[in-house]
């Protein structure tokens, strides 16, 4: 200070020193400031700067195609567009703007001393020629799309009306809003009520659909063609775009969109059911639980995966999807089945065309099609087999041959006979755990027809072979005679004593199928496991899940695939019903631990996971779970490993499944009539069958009594003691040891698996030879 | 006796008031106005060819209009103070009064600034400018109690008429660069310390208060400082509508990096972004956009040297009118230029208001040159002799 003082004696220039000093300081502010903006953040700021420069348009991009095993193709996009027209242009406020565009040009920076009269007047000049090249253009429009001018003109003036109608509707509701908003919080809320545009006044408008590529390129062109005439007017800038195509390709889906006619042979059908002449079923949709179906855009979607055409808010996704039905690739959607269980892969990414508005330059990013998914289905199969489900051939309705007859007298069915029953079925190539064929019935369409309350009661749209479990009853059997020996506790040929009852001095509990006064309570006597199961004798089985116990049979089902889902591919798979290990089972022995050994208690399984189960047995315990995709890696998280089942443990079951359709007493033989007469459930030269039957307790079923559609009348009744019919069939060559396919079909309130289920498993093996997956007899009896 | 007055006239002649001191720091002032014109026309001319060679023209105009105020002694304006002071009150009432037709008074966006003279607008508020520094600096040459605290108060309450009038037309940008060039020159004239530290303080205290005041600011102010606050903790919600002014001149300033990116980008940075008022108000994010953070520095280098040059004819001139009046002059001018910039880079809200010598406009470039030619007026008189220094005061 004293230096200060000594060097400006005079006040004056020493107050000038602390205000130069003082002004320094907002000027390093400022300086700091800027270098943030221009240095730190500068980067960023100039790609988002540059980014209004660039007028981006995204281009189409295609579904992936749907094959089957044979390369048949079940879904592919079919290119279509639509011709949208932007609102302003509809409107007329487009032909306005560049009018005042090119005012504004001409007239120059005197534009804005101008009153607006004479701004007015300045506009209206240049308004017709504007107006004149957009009716020139629709006019053009309308000869090359052979659409009616008049109907064009029609159409225009229905959008603007309705358009306008609803933005007036929407802004009155917002100023309404907006005052209340400000009545209650006058605080906050300030300034005046600015009504804004609505989505559809800045969105184009589809005045013409369906268009093929060649006509709307062309009207692209011609528009082009317009705009570039035109800027002229403007200085050389091109007027706002008159035209945007819209990309609307269709999804074609040949096997669902039309009637399949399918013949079927209906020699071989049980007696009853037989017939010379071949029947002609109508499939309404080939694999439609499958295959799904496509649906626009929903909420929950854009909340998934969103689109993003750069990484401002997130990662960059051009697959994502985009709000408002008119948007480029906002249409399709997969909606059930695999064309939703395989969204991802089968949805492309937008191409993006962007152009640089200061140099013209154009970079071109192409679209990327989803890709093409190759299914292990066989179409032809499949409708062959949903034929063979229909009611019309009788397999699947409740027949006299399913209660058999006692003498001449028909055994009193639970259900009336010709009721429709539902059921389903599965066919498995074991070696690689592929699906070639998975029916339910009724099928998804059938189901879509039927009165509500029917639909209902009969769970109709449920794909029957993934998404519904059933107890497995008998089934169970083999695997756990496998499991037995593997673990030590049974001895390879021991044999078991069938009593008739398990528990002893308790003959009214757990006691044999044959142990019943119908069949003069017989018993089975000593077995071994090929009798044991060709009688699917309980005992036995009571027996074995005893000695493995609870926890570690628990274990061995969940290792078959039960209790959660294979990742076949197909979505909301059951996991089935499997009970706890220690959990509140109590392993004693009246308890649910012996009805474990024959499939009931607490247990379920669907059709895929018994198919899954099966073939994993075949294979001496290699897992490789079945699938509905070629290749697995599209498939999530699916196991692997090898359970070293006893090889001569599942050689043993094997003999005895084939006892089951071989041996005179086998539960898979005979088809029984009237008077003791009977045929064989399988006879079908050329190849081998292995086969097991499985009859479980099913719930209650309701029935239409007065047949009225609906489960509420006098007539209607609740059915009880039901059983569900199931049937596991392996199939080989007769030469080969062993089999190549497994065939499960599972019947509900079907009475008995052998001859409800059997004959509809002999009639697909029937149809595995002639589409050439077994080498069968040739010979055949003519 | 006679011999000795003889040789001290001859000494005092060359130190005489009618000889000019034509090597001032004045020219140095002069120069930095001139080269921060240019820049402006050539901001100008990256976005609107044609206004630049207007600006062009109004800077030959206000050059010659410099010229001509420098030559007659400003000492003389003095008598003129008063006279003009009222008449520029006047005028300004005069925009205000609503009967006044639209031929002659047209608002724009609602404010009621100018008026229109057939050739060109006026902005009375320009004038105001000259004659309330004029009058400040001969009050406070005449008085001295401006250095007891009712006499300091006083100065501000005679601010208050043109600030009040400027705020209702309104123009709260320029109402409010009367009241730090008031504190700068009564700093410079050798106000209490103490009494300029209670000013700054209820200053700083004032904006808060307005802020949080109920009706005290208009709805659309208080709008903009709240966009600046939401800028500032990174909130872009409000860029598209209340900040969008702000939002779009920071992504341009932004993108000009380092050295800009040049006259062409420039334009298509400037146009796709639909920055508003690029050749007026937001001139500044035009020169940092084509001539990057360099371009930036160079243009408040150039204002800080504007400023050294006032600074010095103010200490070089003895008289302590001409010392207030280019004191006054100086800093009205770097307080716009503060403000303008300020504004355009974001850390002031958004007050429409120009860039001095930079921004496209006749009127005001005219005026601000006018402003120049008094300030080179004030540099070209030598002192009287044996003048004493104004302003000596005991700390």
């Amino acid at each position: 200070m004293q230096i200060v003082r000594s060097r400006l004696p005079i006040l004056f220039h020493r107050r000038l020193l602390l205000v130069v000093a003082a002004a320094l300081l907002p000027v390093v502010l400022l300086g700091g400031r800027l270098v943030q903006l221009t240095i730190v953040d500068g980067a960023a700021l100039r790609a988002e700067a540059e980014r209004a420069a660039r007028r981006t348009r995204f281009l189409p991009t295609l579904r992936g195609t749907i094959l089957d095993r044979e390369g048949t193709v079940l879904a592919q996009d079919r290119a279509s567009w639509s011709l949208g027209v932007p609102f302003e242009v509809i409107s007329g406020s487009w032909a306005v703007d560049q009018a005042l565009r090119q005012a504004r040009l001409e007239v120059g920076d005197a534009w804005g001393e101008l009153g607006p009269d004479a701004q007015g007047e300045a506009i209206l000049e240049r308004l017709p020629s504007w107006d004149l090249l957009v009716e020139r253009f629709f006019d053009e429009v309308a000869d090359r799309t052979a659409t009616d001018p008049e109907r064009l003109l029609r159409e225009r003036e229905r959008i603007h009306g309705r358009i306008s109608r609803m933005s007036a509707r929407v802004n009155q509701r917002q100023r309404a809003e907006f005052e209340a908003r400000r009545a209650a919080d006058a605080e906050r809320i300030k300034g005046v009520f600015r009504p804004r545009p609505i989505a559809e006044q800045v969105q184009s408008h589809v005045l013409v659909e369906n268009l093929d590529d060649d006509t709307a390129f062309a009207v692209e062109r011609l528009a082009d063609g317009l705009l570039a005439e035109a800027a002229g007017r403007l200085g050389g800038r091109t007027p706002a775009p008159l035209v945007e195509l819209v990309d609307r390709p269709r999804r074609d889906h040949p096997w669902l969109d039309q009637p399949v006619v399918v013949e079927l042979d209906r020699r071989h059908l049980p007696e009853p059911l037989a017939d010379r002449r071949p029947a002609r079923i109508t499939i309404e949709g080939v694999g439609d639980h499958l295959i799904g179906s496509v649906r626009d855009v929903q909420k929950a979607d854009l909340e998934r995966r969103p689109f993003r055409a750069d990484d401002r808010v997130g990662p960059r996704d051009l697959g994502g999807y985009r709000a408002g039905t008119d948007q480029i690739g906002s249409r399709m959607v997969g909606s059930r089945g695999i064309e939703a269980a395989f969204e991802d892969v089968l949805r492309g990414t937008l191409g993006v065309k962007t152009t640089n508005l200061e140099t013209e330059a154009v970079e071109l990013e192409p679209a990327r099609p989803g890709r093409d998914l190759d299914l292990t289905l066989d179409i032809s199969l499949q409708a062959r087999i949903q034929a063979l489900l229909d009611p019309a051939i009788g397999l699947t309705r409740v027949q006299q041959y399913h209660y058999g007859w006692r003498g001449t007298e028909p055994v009193p069915t639970r259900l009336p006979l010709g009721t429709p029953l539902d059921g389903s079925v599965v066919v498995l190539d074991i070696e690689s755990g592929e699906l070639l064929a998975l029916a339910s019935n009724p099928s998804f369409n059938q189901g879509l027809e039927m009165p509500g309350p029917e639909r209902e009661a009969r769970a109709a749209l449920v794909n029957r072979a993934v998404e519904a479990a059933y107890p497995p009853g008998s089934l169970v059997k083999p695997l756990l005679h496998v499991a037995a020996v593997t673990d030590g506790v049974l001895a390879p040929g021991e044999t078991i004593e069938c009593r008739g009852h398990y528990l002893p001095g308790r003959p009214d509990q757990l006691r044999c199928w044959i142990f019943r006064e119908r069949y003069n309570m017989g018993t089975h006597g000593p077995l071994a496991i090929e009798d044991a199961l060709m009688r699917s004798c309980n005992i036995y089985f009571y027996e074995l899940a005893d000695r493995i116990g609870n926890d570690r049979l628990v274990r061995w089902f969940r290792d078959f695939g039960l209790d959660e889902p294979l990742s076949t591919g197909l979505l909301h798979e059951r996991d089935g019903r499997l009970a706890g290990e220690s959990g509140g089972n109590v392993p004693d022995r009246s308890g649910s631990l012996p009805m474990l050994g024959i499939g009931q208690a607490e247990l379920t399984w669907s059709p895929v996971q018994a198919a899954n189960a099966y073939a994993t047995l075949v294979r001496g315990g290699v897992v490789g779970d079945a699938r509905i995709v070629r290749d697995p890696d599209l498939l999530g998280d699916r196991r692997d490993g090898d359970l070293d089942l006893d090889p001569d443990a599942c050689a043993a079951v094997l003999e005895g499944m084939r006892r089951v359709v071989e041996d005179p007493s086998g539960t898979g033989r005979w088809l029984r009539y009237q008077n003791g007469r009977r045929e064989p459930i399988f006879d079908i030269p050329g190849v081998r069958i292995w086969g097991k039957t499985g009859t479980a307790q099913a719930p209650p079923r309701r029935i239409d009594g007065d047949g009225d559609g609906r489960y509420d009348g006098e007539a209607d009744r609740l059915v009880r003691g039901l059983s569900h019919a199931w049937f596991v069939g392996l199939v080989g060559n007769a030469d080969e040891e062993r089999p190549r396919y497994v065939v499960v079909s599972l019947l509900e309130h079907g009475e008995s698996g052998g001859r409800a289920s059997g004959p509809i498993v002999a009639e697909v093996i029937r149809m595995l030879v002639e589409e050439g997956y077994l080498e069968g007899g040739g010979a055949e009896d003519a | 006796m006679s011999a000795r007055l003889g040789e001290m006239r001859d000494v005092a002649r060359p130190l005489g008031p009618r000889g000019l001191a034509w090597f001032n720091a004045g020219w140095v002032l002069l120069l930095a106005a001139l080269a921060l014109t240019l820049l402006g026309v050539a901001a100008i001319d990256t976005t609107r060819p044609g206004s630049a060679d207007r600006q062009l023209a109004h800077l030959v105009i206000g050059m010659a209009l410099a010229f001509a105020v420098a030559v007659p002694d400003y000492r003389k304006l003095r008598r003129f103070t008063w006279p003009l002071a009222i008449l520029s009150v006047l005028l300004l009432v005069f925009v205000l009064i609503p009967v006044v037709p639209e031929e002659i008074v047209r608002p724009r966006n609602g404010a009621r600034r100018w008026i229109n003279l057939g050739v060109t607008d006026v902005q009375p508020s320009e004038l105001a400018k000259i004659a309330w520094i004029a009058l400040m600096s001969e009050w406070l040459v005449r008085r001295r109690n401006y250095r007891t605290l009712p006499g300091f108060l006083f100065t501000f309450i005679v601010t208050l008429v043109p600030f009040v009038l400027i705020l209702v037309e309104p123009d709260l940008g320029t109402a409010l660069l009367f009241i730090p060039t008031l504190v700068v020159m009564l700093v410079a004239a050798g106000a209490r310390l103490r009494h300029v530290a209670l000013v700054l303080l209820i200053g700083a205290s004032i904006g808060p208060v307005a802020y949080f005041t109920p009706g005290v600011l208009k709805p659309h102010q208080v709008a903009r400082v709240d966009a600046i606050l939401a800028q500032m903790r990174g909130d872009d919600s409000l860029d598209s509508d209340e900040g969008f002014q702000a939002a779009r001149a920071r992504l341009v300033v932004g993108s000009g990096g380092l050295t800009g990116v040049g006259s062409e980008h420039a334009r298509a940075l400037v146009e796709y972004n639909r920055l508003p008022e690029e050749h007026n108000d937001m001139i500044f994010a035009v020169v940092a956009c084509r001539w990057g953070l360099l371009g930036g520095l160079a243009l408040w280098g150039l204002f800080l040297l504007f400023s050294v040059g006032g600074v010095f004819v103010a200490g070089g001139s003895r008289d302590a009118f001409g010392r207030l009046l280019v004191v006054g002059i100086v800093s009205m001018i770097f307080f716009q230029m503060l403000v303008n910039t300020g504004m355009t880079i974001g850390l002031l809200p958004i007050t429409g208001m120009t860039l001095p010598f930079v921004s496209y406009g006749g009127s005001s470039l005219v005026t601000t040159w006018l402003m120049v030619g008094i300030v080179l007026n004030v540099g070209l008189r030598r002192p009287r002799p044996l003048q004493r220094e104004a302003f000596v005061f005991e700390d």
